[in-house]
């Protein structure tokens, strides 16, 4: 069926997708599970707690050409700022087909230099960690509206 | 995330109806936001270059404005410029595949297309403000 005009970019975001959760945290890992379950259940969820296992799930996807995810959440304290920060800045310095992948900071921190060196080191959105279920649940309620309801995200499989 | 500081926009667009559409929506929509017409490369490049302190909150970027893909080179100045502060977000009429993937590898922050009905704008306008304003942080200015 063609899409209709306009929403081609729902078609292309929900095909094969998949979202990778770096996050060292057990109970907010719990947390985002179960605010995924009822926010974005159609997108195949694979989680890394460090980041050395974020970056071995990158390279076997870029090595087998497929199953690259379309978005990435990552915890900045993972466990230090600077495990966070220089896993994103790995993930930005390598070959556009996972540069190009956005990357959401998830953080506890509000502090200042932490959101200043997020960015600059290539976080595309910074989200503050809520405190409760509910508040979860609606942060990613907000990221499936934007994200996958009204970007194109990168077709990662597109140009590998 | 609520805020005392004024939310600037900057709208690099060349079609002054998109530009007046988008203001008339945010004066409805998202009232804390102060929508700023750049037309061109040049004009925006001198607007940076005459306005050095100030920092916008968000970029909303076409990507043909004098010819057909200019926006692409603006796009990884503003980067340069603004040194990854700034959400870049692409707004074209485009659904062109290879578009989308260059704006993402010239450090675009995300690839949006221009609704095609006021209904669709009204929530384009909406979740602007709800993702990019009060869900989402962005740097202190």
């Amino acid at each position: 069926m063609k899409p209709i005009q306009g929403q081609l970019h729902l078609t292309t975001n929900f095909n094969n997708a998949k979202l990778l959760v770096i996050e060292s945290n057990n109970s907010h890992w719990e947390l985002i599970q179960q605010a995924l379950k009822s926010s974005l259940h159609e997108v195949t969820c694979q989680h890394a707690a460090t980041a050395e296992e974020a970056l071995r799930l990158i390279n076997q996807w870029t090595e087998q050409e497929l199953g690259l995810p379309k978005l990435i959440i990552l915890d900045l304290y993972l466990p230090h700022q600077s495990d966070g920060l220089s896993l994103l800045q790995k993930i930005k310095s390598k070959e556009p087909a996972i540069s190009s992948i956005p990357v959401v900071i998830f953080s506890a921190s509000g502090a200042r230099s932490d959101i200043q060196s997020a960015y600059q080191s290539g976080a595309s959105a910074y989200m503050i960690k809520p405190q409760d279920a509910q508040q979860w649940t609606r942060v990613f309620t907000h990221l499936r509206q934007y994200w996958w309801e009204t970007v194109h995200l990168p077709n990662v499989n597109y140009r590998l | 995330m609520l805020t005392q500081q004024s939310f600037d926009v900057l709208v690099v667009e060349d079609d002054q109806l998109t530009f007046e559409l988008l203001q008339r929506l945010a004066g409805q929509y998202f009232p804390e936001a102060t929508f700023i017409s750049l037309a061109s490369p040049t004009t925006t490049l001198a607007y940076l270059n005459s306005n050095p302190e100030k920092r916008p909150k968000l970029i909303l970027l076409d990507i043909a404005l004098c010819s057909d893909a200019d926006g692409f080179i603006l796009l990884q100045e503003l980067r340069t410029h603004f040194n990854g502060q700034v959400p870049i977000i692409m707004l074209t009429n485009s659904e062109n595949q290879q578009h989308v993937w260059q704006s993402y590898a010239d450090g675009a922050t995300a690839f949006t297309t221009k609704p095609s009905n006021l209904q669709d704008w009204k929530t384009y306008m909406d979740t602007l403000k709800s993702y990019w304003y009060e869900i989402n942080t962005l740097p202190a200015s």
